[in-house]
């Protein structure tokens, strides 16, 4: 299930394929791209299962517009977009307050038990763990190269907020006795 | 001893270089693809934002007419019959959190259960008012189709969604039988 990265030609037509409906060619760009969007969705939201609907959604959002897409950007940024929009969105969305015991326990098993005192903990889980203000932009600028102007279109913020909201979020990990990386998934 | 030593701060410089060096791609656990292709046929293609603005429009009104329908004293004297749903903890629950469907699944189900206890007139105009709101999420998801970054029609969505929970939480909650410790 690694990326199967496409060349520029050939994503174009790809591309093209699909905004006519072409299937085959829009898997094409799903194993092309879906590592990169699922990486930037659970960096995001920080568990893995809704990551995984955040890509889902992402690329299903993505199939519906890309009859409206001119390929004037990169299909890639194009795509960024819509799996910021995605999380942005879902964050903003209605949340119930009615959880029972046991759902309240699947909530909270996935990231808890940070490091405390002396022991280290994970990168990728202080990441987690950060501010969502902070993490977002950390994420955007200091993960995957954004520019503080496209981080602070991208999340509805000033460029100034999103300046501060990097120092912050460097701030805190520096703060942080990181040990070494626990992930075995990256690649 | 990891005990004994006290909290050490990471170097930014070092800070910097790990952030670096983290992996961009990170593989789902699951092949997606599946999920997706069903989602993805047939293709929809549609002229939404009209019938989204007055859907959107009418849910509001809705629900206007839901609340004040849940005022009037009519449904009290049957809500002895009503079982209430124990809640054992509370807490938030985010969209794209399977606890989120789970618990939308289950407010859902208590307020289909207290519906039925409604007298028919009352019933019948919280379904009509549930069936406008249904319409107008409907037409958001489409309109999303064709501009799925669109601010607005997230912000939409969002109103919508919380519109048809806060049409189930008052008819749960008006409904609800004297049993202590019970509450949405």
């Amino acid at each position: 299930m690694s990326d199967e990265p496409l060349e520029a030609e050939e994503e174009g037509r790809a591309v093209e394929r699909a905004r006519r409906g072409d299937t085959r060619a829009f898997e094409r760009l799903y194993r092309a791209h879906a590592g990169w969007v699922y990486g930037l969705c659970l960096r995001l939201i920080g568990e893995h299962g809704s990551a995984e609907d955040c890509t889902q959604d992402t690329f299903v959002a993505a199939w519906r517009a890309l009859p409206r897409f001119e390929q004037r950007s990169r299909f890639a940024t194009w795509l960024h977009r819509i799996a910021v929009n995605t999380v942005l969105g879902q964050r903003r969305a209605p949340r119930l307050q009615l959880v029972s015991t046991e759902t309240h326990a699947e909530e909270v098993s996935g990231l808890a038990h940070p490091g405390d005192g002396g022991i280290p903990i994970d990168l990728e889980r202080a990441i987690a763990r950060l501010p969502p203000g902070a993490r977002d932009v950390l994420v955007l600028v200091g993960l995957y190269g954004y520019s503080h102007d496209e981080a602070a279109e991208a999340l509805g913020i000033a460029v100034g907020t999103s300046k501060a909201q990097l120092h912050r979020a460097r701030a805190l990990l520096s703060a942080q006795h990181l040990g070494p990386e626990l992930s075995a998934q990256t690649s | 001893m990891n005990e004994l030593t006290p909290p050490q701060a990471t170097p930014p410089d070092e800070l910097k270089a790990r952030l670096r060096a983290l992996a961009r791609v990170i593989q789902p656990p699951h092949d997606l693809w599946p999920r997706i292709e069903g989602a993805i046929r047939p293709r929809r293609t549609s002229r939404w934002p009209l019938a989204l603005a007055a859907g959107v429009v009418v849910a509001g009104v809705a629900i206007m007419v839901a609340w004040k329908t849940l005022q009037a004293p009519a449904t009290a004297p049957r809500l002895a019959t009503v079982r209430a749903q124990p809640v054992t903890a509370v807490s938030f629950a985010l969209p794209q959190q399977a606890s989120y469907r789970k618990a939308r699944a289950q407010l859902e189900q208590l307020f289909r259960q207290r519906l039925t206890l409604l007298q028919p007139a009352t019933r019948a105009r919280i379904e009509t008012n549930l069936k406008i709101i249904d319409q107008a999420d409907d037409d958001i998801r489409r309109a999303l189709e064709a501009d799925p970054a669109s601010p607005l029609l997230l912000q939409q969505l969002q109103s919508t969604q919380q519109q048809e929970l806060d049409l189930y939480t008052d008819v749960v909650r008006n409904t609800e039988p004297a049993l202590g410790g019970s509450s949405l």
